[in-house]
């Protein structure tokens, strides 16, 4: 088995979420060979190869690896913490014993502007999201913080054309 | 006479004995851990909260729920029973149960009878535990909200026909709470196969974890009130407790010996099989039926075949009462069984046996044939003795 297991080594209140939690935590092995492939996997992903870095978001919940150094944040519980970390290691297994059959993404993904985002956003700032304004919640969104979820105006039948051009373009 | 070896055959009061592993995990969390889970960032604290996560995870895959969080930890089946119905009935609610549910259930009905003016209804039953299923859907008709049903009679032995049961409340609108106290670990559960809303179960029986453990399945999505209150160990500053299971409903510090132990016994369990444990039952229980067959003036209570029943039978001896009978197998035979009402009255109005109650031996994972027959022989020569 490539990953034997992931340690948890502490785990702390979320800071922009005071109601979720972030942890650090250690695989039993140097993820960076699987990087490329996971990058490949997540339209979310930042993947920095130079660094050995990658960072991505799934099911609302931000993972950010460095080489063994696992840290996720924005669960809600630690019984959460160990499902999640399940999963990925399931997950980093599965990659690896499938690379054969993969196609690795060694390139950057672009992050998709901010304006972009904003100008598909219903501006009426009304704060569902939890931001204070449309503009502000672009911005989460483009630093992949935010899901477009998050709106529920944008699932109005009024905005499915700019719905589906944000989609299209968050992945 | 005293007999020299000991014969444990209460096993559905509480399993006797455990696995190995069971006491030596128990010790080693005592003497080696001792921390508190969910709470401390050292590194004890995390192989705790470890430690109640395998537990989680083994439970959930005995019992087939899809993710461990949806495994609440309990103190037994009764904790979780209460936490069921009083956190899922409203005022005026209609529940569905049976002729034979022990007072785990059937009291804190009859005090939400009287503190919300919940309305309780029976289905017929036979004194084999067949159940009227035209009844059944004619009375989920009516409003019912929730059906609770134990999975297995602790007193008739009969299974009761979960899917069925499930499959017709679903169809009309109404949740199902099954109470697994002496299936789980025992008989097959499987809560996706079988889609229950919410499961209870007792760690310390079929399970062959330690007393003061068990727990509730609830299906995903479904939020119950909170029958406690008070630390989770996290989001301290929010008066309220967390929204998200199973902190929700977890307050305070839990057993953590005992899960230390019903940790062991459900990867016992997964690496054994339940379907091994339950035919090596089923078929202790046939043994059993045969052999109380011969035993003159027994009358056996229950469905008559072992495919149909769980590994306990009741029983009483004319003209024997039968505390006497329990009495005499302990002191002169080193055997140890339960006589009473088992703590479910409404099994034995159905049997006939109230106020009195019967005889019951119920077999355990670790029993031999041989055991059977040494009890068989022991009530044949009861049998012979006066009566009382």
């Amino acid at each position: 088995m490539f990953l034997a297991s992931i340690e948890v080594l502490d785990v702390d209140i979320c800071v922009q979420l005071a109601d979720k939690f972030v942890a650090r935590t250690r695989a039993s092995a140097d993820l960076k060979e699987i990087m490329p492939y996971l990058n490949g996997m997540f339209r979310s992903s930042v993947y920095n190869h130079g660094d050995g870095s990658i960072r991505f978001t799934n099911d609302g919940i931000e993972y950010t690896i460095i080489n063994d150094q696992v840290n996720i944040a924005k669960f809600s519980n630690r019984t959460e913490l160990y499902e999640l970390l399940d999963w990925l290691k399931d997950l980093i297994n599965d990659t690896y014993e499938s690379r054969s059959e993969m196609t690795p993404l060694y390139a950057r993904r672009k992050p998709v502007p901010v304006f972009f985002i904003y100008n598909l956003l219903p501006k009426t700032n009304c704060q569902r999201c939890g931001e204070r304004t449309c503009m502000a919640f672009a911005a989460r969104v483009n630093k992949l913080e935010a899901g477009i979820d998050a709106c529920p105006l944008l699932f109005e039948p009024e905005y499915d054309a700019s719905r589906s051009k944000l989609e299209g373009a968050l992945g | 006479m005293t007999h020299p070896t000991p014969l444990y055959l209460d096993n559905a009061a509480t399993s006797y004995p455990k696995p190995d592993a069971v006491y030596a995990s128990v010790i080693k969390y005592m003497r080696e851990n001792g921390a508190s889970p969910g709470r401390g960032n050292y590194a004890r604290a995390l192989e705790a909260d470890r430690l109640v996560y395998e537990a989680r995870k083994a439970i959930a895959s005995l019992l087939g729920a899809p993710r461990p969080s949806q495994v609440i930890f309990t103190c037994n089946a009764t904790e979780s029973i209460n936490i069921a119905l009083k956190g899922y009935l409203r005022q005026g609610d209609r529940v569905l149960t049976t002729g034979y549910e022990h007072n785990a259930v059937a009291r804190p009905l009859k005090k939400l009878e009287d503190q919300r003016r919940i309305q309780v209804d029976r289905v017929p039953c036979t004194a084999e535990g067949a159940l009227d299923m035209e009844s059944v859907k004619a009375k989920l008709q009516d409003g019912v909200r929730l059906l609770a049903v134990s999975h297995a009679s602790n007193v008739i032995g009969c299974v009761t026909p979960l899917e069925e049961l499930v499959a017709a409340a679903h169809e009309r609108g109404a949740a199902v709470l099954a109470d697994a106290a002496q299936t789980a670990g025992a008989y097959p559960v499987d809560v996706t196969a079988v889609p229950v809303d919410m499961l209870a179960f007792t760690g310390h029986k079929g399970l062959l974890g330690p007393t003061g453990t068990g727990g509730l399945y609830l299906r995903k999505g479904l939020e119950l009130s909170t029958l406690k209150e008070g630390g989770t160990g996290g989001m301290s500053l929010s008066p309220f407790p967390p929204d998200d299971p199973p902190d929700r409903y977890e307050a305070g510090t839990m057993n953590i010996s005992g899960i230390a132990g019903l940790r062991a016994s459900a990867q016992y369990l997964l690496d054994i099989g339940v379907d091994a444990v339950r035919a090596h039952e089923a078929r202790l229980s046939g043994l059993l039926l045969d052999g109380l067959e011969s035993v003159p003036k027994l009358t056996c209570y229950g469905p008559r075949s072992a495919e149909n029943r769980i590994g306990l039978v009741s029983f009483n001896i004319e003209g024997h009462d039968p505390h006497k009978v329990s009495m005499r197998l302990d002191r002169d035979y080193g055997i140890m069984v339960r006589s009473g009402l088992h703590c479910a009255p409404e099994a034995h109005r159905l049997l006939g046996t109230a106020p009195i109650g019967a005889v019951r031996a119920s077999i355990g994972y670790f029993n031999q044939p041989s055991d059977i027959e040494r009890f068989v022989g022991a009530l044949g020569e009861i049998a012979s003795l006066p009566p009382d």
